[in-house]
């Protein structure tokens, strides 16, 4: 559904009269407000907690590390587990001494030179594995061409037939092997990225905790490529407890940004982290206190209408003995043809090295064809 | 009919008959069995002497036998004996006839010139006061001198150029210090002990009357008045002293079209809420932007009504221009408190428009251009003096212009507006008046041929007026209002939506006022309004869009309401108005209300069940008593103080998380969850008269409190959002206030300055801590803006150029800013300040404007006007908004200035 925006309605009526210019406000609220992002799950892994200091406005550099912070955590037996600083305001636990355990509650104590922190009471819910990842075609549209273009949805089916679990929190990260159409050095790479969205259920109110055809994913075929030959998915899944499905719930409606930051009524999330001296700074992020499931799934399928992104390489062939200013800076071969003594080359480094978009590391997980 | 006499016609002169005494005209012909029309027929044929009379009055009776011989005068004293008819014969032989009333020529005779007019228009003296205390004009029959208790004069007050009556004109008794004010029908009625007194008509904008009365009994006084800016002759009056004086309400503003049609206009367009906006205590959140605030009301919460029908959408062109045309305009009341009791429904004021009901007299009209639009008003007698119409239509020709621009932007996109409304008015006899109105306006834009925009309004109204006395009548009416808008695009066909939203109200009123004898005034009635709202749909906009349709069920109430208003004189200087209205909702089905787990805050998450309520069944009622008290105590001859109190209830809501009400906004019944706002004003003023009345002063206070006004949890969406109530907090509003205003409305130079003080500070009320705004503090409404300074000037140096100034400052608008980012689960997030905490820079504007009338010849054909304006002469970039929009995970802002620069434009009209 689409949301709309007045500000280009009123930009046009005014266009000839009226004017546009960038703004900075001027605030006088504190700059440094302490961001945690942390997250203790039941795997046998290092977790980390960041703490960090937010970023003004309209700024793109890396924020602020909170560094040489004593972060602590502690569990409902009386367990105390320090964390350790590898990287600035980054903090981890020892798996080899702390895994978190489902039914247990932990909370979160930074004693920093910003002052000392504390999380509330966060309760570790058991999670259910995830049923399966699947997915379906579906038409999207037929083009210009008259041909079908054909998507793909990306759906999870997740139950917890203890009804424990009431509040799913999930996230994935993809990865898709491409190959350029060239016999080039660095020809077959691997991308990966992560969701940006969040995704969340909650089945409180169900007479059984399950959930069915929740939509993860859905892939546009025509203008992205990342199915074309095999994709895979990995969704992790979370159990929240109460509180924090409402953290993330907030999250996600200021995040939605269908229209635009202007249509959504401003709201700052607090998080559950305090200040032990004072109660009412503003503290961001969230302690998050998870137990996690995951399933991989692949896709190696045909979707009607997909897009190769390479067919548009632009080129000239000429002998293979012209030299070529500017090689490997402005213009690189992509093929070598040797039975017609000619060289063919590009101007896209794109279109001759596949470390632009990707890596040529092949990922642990990786099939062997 | 027969009238015989003119205004202005028959100026008798006294100054050479002074000393010439009444001549009797001697019956020489049979005039027994006689009709009294031949009798007059034979008389004027006899002598030298002119009958000015009714002839309906005298239908069918035959003349007896008087005698023999007899004269005129004789055959006059026996045939209307007992009839209520007085004659006077004048030395130079006009023989008058009164109904009702009796006149007598003045005993000093050093009036210049006069002019009598029978009953149907009394009465018009130059203006000067000398002439005016000589006359004196006797109500009821004299024999009645001595019977105990008041008489009640009533009757009509009516411009003399058109006939069409007015509202608000002061009629004074200065040997009582009592006095009434006519009703929106030009009526009213003044009971008085019986004696001899001086009665004073006056209004703003209007040359002021003096009447001598001997009141022996009931009786009618029908007064025209005429406006003092036609002539421009001369401008020695002394309008309205008693108008401010005399009104029971505090807050009460009063704007007539010609006071308006003076200030300078933007985009050459004479604007009916632009003006309310010099109101101290009147506030507009942005420039341009539509909805108004007053004394810290939210916008949703004036009522505005046209043809007595609420007009949901006041705007054209986003708020740029108001949708009603000012020609049909007669004048606007605005109730910024003191709200009479047969108003209800809205929290913080009423904007009366009321409508003219067209020239009873002649063809006349109005045409005019300005760089926005095209007008044209006709209004004619159908019937003359008793049925006339009014019709208006105003459309703009920016297509045509957009078309002819060279820019493929401009010439795909579309802006337009039009609006047509019309009056029929009928007087069916003397005690039945009946008008049917009517109203239409559209908008349409489409920006870069993607999205179209619309919105309509429509409302009819059919109003039928019964006098059952000349202190007892009754007005029914029935009305519908509909507001609609859509919202599609087709940029991509397969994509194509259209989003659709209305209201619709249907309205039936009946209002009741009577004039006890005594010094009191009563106003009883009904109300019952149906509702039925499309909340929001959300539709294919055309055949190959493959959108699923998504319907929001329509929501349906009945809003009724009983109210009793009384007015008491209770000594000469204090007089008390107290009212009582209880109105009372009922949300209807059919409907399926959600339930939410009460120990949570409701979010879709916390439904726990459903109740489907079947048709026509009540959802939800509320009900619940609007008290309204006024207190007028007069200090003095020129000073008044008043107080008033008054509870208003609003079941009706706009959501809007715009800072501005835009058009995309929807309107929303009270339901099961969302309760009625409730307000509670109260408010004194004081007001005093300077250097001889020529000045007005007047200094107001007032405390506000609303319950369950409107605000949004962080993040709400409120388009195509079925389950609004998980949006929404109540919030209680504190609004207080003063308000400094000085005007002189009279002479060549006309002026006026406000300063207004106030704030409206709001705070959440909830139980869950985590929906709390800003930790549950009081904060500033996102209209709060505290300082407002408003001044006017306009200066007429003949009667074909005035030239006339405006200027407005105010505190710039409360904003909430992002304060900075921070990532969370992978995503970039702002984080704000408190809401409201900081403000958009304060904003001012000068504006200027000339008229020039052409050549004022009165049998020229056509009088053109032509006016030049400068709106925001000094070019100052105020910032209407401020906004954030993330752009490659950075979030930038803007600010956003409509008028940058001043902008020239000249209107050409002329009046036919």
């Amino acid at each position: 559904m689409k949301t709309l925006n007045l500000i280009p309605v009123l930009l046009f009526i005014f266009l000839s009269t009226g004017c546009v210019t960038e703004f900075v406000p001027e605030i006088s609220e504190s700059e440094n407000v302490l961001v945690v992002e942390g997250l203790i799950t039941d795997q046998p892994e290092a977790n980390r907690v960041r703490i960090t200091l937010s970023l003004p406005l309209s700024n793109l550099s890396d924020p602020l590390p909170v560094t040489s912070a004593i972060v602590t955590v502690k569990d409902d037996l009386g367990n105390i587990h320090e964390l350790r600083e590898k990287e600035p305001g980054n903090y981890y636990t020892n798996p080899a001494r702390f895994r978190g355990e489902p039914g247990r509650k932990y909370f979160l104590l930074i004693e920093s030179y910003m002052g000392t922190y504390v999380s509330s009471w966060m309760e570790m819910v058991p999670v259910p594995p995830i049923d399966s990842v699947w997915y379906e075609k579906e038409f999207v549209k037929l083009n210009q061409l008259g041909k079908v273009v054909e998507g793909c949805q990306i759906y999870l089916d997740t139950h917890d037939p203890m009804n424990y679990a009431r509040f799913f929190r999930w996230n994935y990260s993809e990865t898709w092997i491409f190959t350029l159409p060239y016999d080039v050095p660095n020809r077959v790479c691997w991308i990966t990225e992560k969701s940006n969205r969040i995704f969340l259920t909650n089945t409180s109110y169900l007479a059984e905790s399950a959930v069915k055809r929740m939509p993860v994913r859905k892939i546009a075929t025509e203008t992205d490529d990342r199915l074309k030959e095999l994709y895979s998915i990995q969704v992790n899944q979370y159990s929240l407890n109460e509180e924090e499905f409402l953290y993330w719930e907030k999250i996600r409606k200021i995040s939605d940004k269908t229209g635009g930051l202007y249509d959504v009524v401003p709201m700052t999330i607090q998080g559950n982290m305090k200040n032990i001296n004072d109660p009412d700074e503003l503290v961001l992020g969230f302690f998050s206190v998870s137990a996690l499931s995951s399933q991989r799934k692949f896709i190696r399928d045909y979707f009607a209408g997909q897009k190769d992104l390479y067919t548009g390489c632009p080129f000239a062939t000429v002998p293979i003995s012209s030299p070529i200013r500017y090689l490997g800076e402005l213009y690189w071969v992509i093929i070598m043809n040797y039975d017609e003594m000619t060289k063919t080359y590009t101007d896209q480094l794109r279109c001759a090295d596949c470390t632009t978009r990707g890596t040529t590391v092949k990922p642990d997980f990786w099939p062997e064809d | 009919m027969r009238f015989l006499f003119f205004a202005g016609l028959i100026l008798l002169s006294f100054s050479g008959h002074s000393q010439d005494s009444v001549r009797v005209y001697p019956v020489t012909w049979e005039y027994r069995n006689q009709s009294f029309g031949e009798f007059v027929r034979e008389a004027e044929a006899v002598h030298d002497i002119r009958f000015f009379f009714v002839e309906e009055w005298f239908a069918g009776r035959l003349l007896g036998n008087y005698g023999d011989p007899v004269s005129v005068s004789l055959v006059l004293d026996n045939y209307l004996s007992g009839s209520g008819i007085y004659y006077l014969i004048t030395p130079r032989g006009d023989i008058i006839l009164t109904k009702g009333y009796m006149v007598r020529l003045p005993e000093t005779r050093d009036a210049e010139e006069s002019k009598f007019l029978p009953r149907e228009v009394l009465t018009e003296i130059k203006g000067d006061e000398k002439i005016a205390t000589s006359m004196f004009i006797d109500v009821g029959n004299p024999a009645d001198r001595n019977k105990p208790g008041n008489a009640t004069i009533s009757g009509w007050v009516r411009m003399d150029n058109t006939g069409e009556p007015i509202a608000g004109v002061t009629v004074f008794n200065q040997q009582l210090s009592v006095g009434a004010v006519t009703n929106a029908y030009g009526f009213y009625s003044i009971s008085m002990p019986r004696g001899s007194y001086s009665l004073q008509y006056s209004f703003i904008g209007m040359r002021e009357k003096k009447l001598n009365v001997n009141l022996y009994g009931d009786g009618e006084i029908d007064m025209e008045m005429s406006s003092v800016l036609i002539p421009l002759k001369e401008a020695i009056i002394s309008a309205q002293r008693n108008a401010t004086m005399q009104r029971f309400e505090v807050g009460l503003e009063k704007i007539s079209v010609v006071n308006l049609k003076l200030l300078p206009t933007s985009l050459g367009e004479s604007d009916i809420i632009k003006s309310v906006l010099f109101v101290t205590g009147v506030k507009v959140v942005g420039e341009g932007s539509a909805g108004f605030n007053v004394r810290g009301g939210s916008a949703d919460q004036n009522l505005i009504l046209l043809y007595g029908a609420p007009l949901y959408n006041p705007n054209h062109f986003f708020g740029f221009f108001s949708a009603v045309n000012t020609d049909i305009i007669r004048d606007v009341t605005l109730y910024k408190g003191g709200i009479p009791a047969r108003y209800g429904g809205r929290v913080s004021s009423v904007l009366d428009i009321v409508p003219k009901d067209g020239n009873r007299k002649e063809f006349a009209g109005n045409a005019g251009i300005s760089p926005v639009t095209a007008h044209l008003m006709i209004e004619a007698p159908v019937i003359e003096d008793k049925c006339s119409f009014i019709v208006t239509g105003r459309s703009t020709y920016s297509n045509w212009i957009f078309r002819r621009i060279d820019n493929p932007w401009l010439n795909s996109s579309m802006a337009f507006f039009y609006d047509i409304a019309g009056r029929l008015s009928y007087d069916l006899s003397k005690n039945d008046k009946l008008e049917f109105s009517s109203y239409f306006s559209n908008d349409a834009f489409r920006l870069n041929s993607d999205t179209l925009y619309r919105y309509d309004n429509t409302i009819l109204s059919l109003r039928w007026k019964h006098f059952f006395s000349n202190r007892f009548f009754a007005q029914l009416a029935a009305n519908t209002s509909r507001y609609d808008y859509t919202i599609s695009s087709d940029r991509v066909l397969q994509e194509g939506f259209k989003i659709a939203h209305n209201v619709r109200s249907s309205g039936f009123k009946a209002d009741f006022n009577w004039y006890p004898a005594g010094r009191s005034e009563m106003n009883f009635g009904t109300e019952l309004v149906y509702y039925s709202i499309r909340p929001g749909d959300y539709l294919p906009s055309n055949d190959s869009s493959m959108v699923n349709p998504f319907l929001i069920q329509k929501e349906n109430a009945l809003e009724t309401a009983l109210w009793f208003d009384q007015k008491i004189q209770v000594s000469s200087f204090l007089s008390v108005s107290a009212g009582l209205r209880f109105s009372s909702f009922f949300a209807l089905g059919p409907a399926d209300v959600m339930q939410y787990d009460p120990s949570r805050p409701r979010e879709l998450s916390t439904i726990t069940d459903t109740i489907s309520f079947l048709q026509n069944r009540i959802i939800k009622s509320y009900a619940g008593p609007e008290f309204r008290v006024s207190m007028n105590f007069i200090l003095a001859d020129n000073s008044s103080f008043k107080i008033n109190y008054n509870r208003t209830r609003q079941y009706l809501h706009l959501l809007t998380n715009t800072t501005a009400v835009s058009p995309t906004d929807t309107w929303k019944l009270s339901d099961y969850y969302l309760k009625p706002q409730i307000g509670d004003q109260i408010a004194l003023g004081y007001y005093r008269m300077l250097y001889r009345n020529s000045i007005e002063t007047s200094a107001e206070i007032y405390y506000k409190r609303i319950s369950n006004m409107l605000d949004y949890k962080g993040g709400a969406k409120l388009v195509l959002n079925g389950n609004i109530e998980t949006e929404i907090i109540n919030v209680r509003g504190r609004a207080y206030g003063a308000e400094l205003s000085v005007r002189s409305t009279e002479g060549r130079l006309r002026w006026s300055a406000g300063y207004t003080y106030s704030r409206i500070l709001i705070r959440s009320v909830t139980e869950f801590n985590d929906e709390l705004i800003n930790s549950g503090k009081w904060f500033p409404a996102s209209f709060d803006k505290p300082h407002d300074v408003s001044a006017t000037l306009n200066y007429l140096f003949s009667r074909r150029f005035s030239f006339s100034a405006s200027y407005t400052y105010s505190t710039g608008r409360p904003v909430t800013f992002p304060a900075g980012v921070y990532q969370t689960g992978g995503i970039t997030v702002p984080y704000y300040s408190e809401r409201n905490k900081y403000r958009i820079p304060d904003y001012s504007r000068l504006d200027l404007s000339m008229k020039i009338s052409g050549n004022l010849k009165t049998n020229k054909i056509a009088h053109p006007h032509w006016t030049i304006s400068v709106y925001n002469i000094l070019g100052r970039a105020n910032v209407y908004s401020v906004y954030f929009r993330e752009e490659n995970d950075q979030i930038k802002g803007y600010k956003l200035s409509i008028f940058a620069q001043a902008i020239p434009s000249v209107t050409y009209s002329f009046d036919f």
